[in-house]
């Protein structure tokens, strides 16, 4: 079975999509079969970073829920795409459609949505990393997600209001068992360049903190056209990217983050 | 119909366990918002005090470098 991610943060705008897209194509960079599922249902948008077409979309994770398609139907083989040299990206978006996204939030759909997608990603595809980019919030399709996976990145901005959200976050997670790590994202510089931050910030959300990304002007002026690693390689924030999938690789490959699904019981 | 799977189905109960787990376990947490504002006033202080160091050595490296003309 792939290791399955879910990238979350309490709130909105602290780099979901744009983290989950560099980070799949460095896992690929890496030599690595990834899959990225675009699980933020009521507000899409990790299509844009890849810059695919919603034309090219011809069926989504929306068609795909109601047995519309197959699953062969929704996914994108995106590696040529994005001219990747090494591994293999695929990708699963959702649906922008107003008619959609209220149809998903009003009927839900299945629990047994991630396992299958997870199996049939190793079956068919045989893909080793599949990331779910979520909905930000703790809302029950997002915990489901979070259940679901292997190992949860929490993305959060050095803002007391992320700050509070992320403690209370990682405090359910606890509850419910399961392994979290921290990315700071969007960090004021002169803080990014403390070297206690990780540790002081990992001390009261309880949680390792396997990235710190600095907030960059490069960034905000990319505006989501394309994955930013691919346009900047030798950029630091790629950098910093290359070295957080290396410690995903890490956690994952030793087997020290991936919590066997069919042992999951909530914490007392 | 794609294959023989279904995956909306909300009034499968089976289908359902884990979603019902999560509502009981959310429905039962007991937040102490008073000691969460506590404890991340606490960290906002540690912070204040981290930038501050930082701040201070930004200024001092300032210092020697006008005194070295660099």
């Amino acid at each position: 079975m792939p290791v399955a991610c879910v990238v979350h943060s309490y709130r909105g705008g602290t780099g979901k999509s744009t983290t989950t897209a560099n980070l799949s194509v460095l896992l690929a960079a890496l030599g690595k079969r990834v899959a990225t599922i675009d699980m933020d249902i009521t507000s899409p948008g990790l299509h844009v970073v890849y810059n695919v077409s919603t034309q090219n979309m011809k069926h989504t994770l929306n068609d795909y829920i109601y047995n519309r398609c197959s699953f062969q139907d929704t996914m994108i083989d995106i590696t040529g795409h994005l001219k990747l040299p090494r591994g293999a990206l695929y990708f699963l978006g959702s649906s922008m459609k107003p008619e959609e996204i209220v149809k998903v939030i009003r009927e839900g759909y299945s629990e047994k949505f991630f396992r299958h997608v997870a199996e049939t990603l190793y079956r068919d595809y045989n893909v080793d990393y599949v990331i779910f980019d979520t909905h930000p919030g703790l809302n029950e399709d997002t915990l489901l997600a979070i259940m679901s996976s292997d190992v949860s990145l929490l993305m959060m901005r050095m803002d007391k209001q992320d700050l509070t959200g992320t403690y209370i976050t990682s405090q359910i997670l606890k509850k419910f068992g399961r392994l979290s790590y921290v990315i700071l994202n969007m960090v004021p510089p002169n803080l990014a360049e403390a070297p206690d931050l990780p540790s002081e910030v990992s001390k009261i959300i309880d949680s390792s903190v396997i990235g710190v990304l600095p907030f960059y002007n490069e960034i905000l002026s990319h505006r989501s056209r394309g994955v930013f690693c691919l346009f900047h390689p030798q950029h630091p924030y790629s950098s910093q990217l290359l070295k957080i999938a290396k410690r995903i690789l890490e956690l994952t490959e030793t087997q020290e983050a991936v919590i066997d699904l069919s042992n999951t019981k909530p914490a007392p | 119909m794609c294959g023989n799977r279904t995956y909306y189905n909300p009034n499968d109960g089976e289908d359902s366990q884990m979603r019902l787990k999560l509502r009981t376990m959310l429905s039962d947490v007991q937040t102490d918002t008073a000691q969460v504002e506590s404890v991340i006033s606490r960290f906002e202080d540690r912070l204040d005090a981290l930038m501050s160091r930082l701040d201070n050595l930004e200024s001092r490296v300032s210092r020697i470098e006008r005194r070295l003309d660099i």
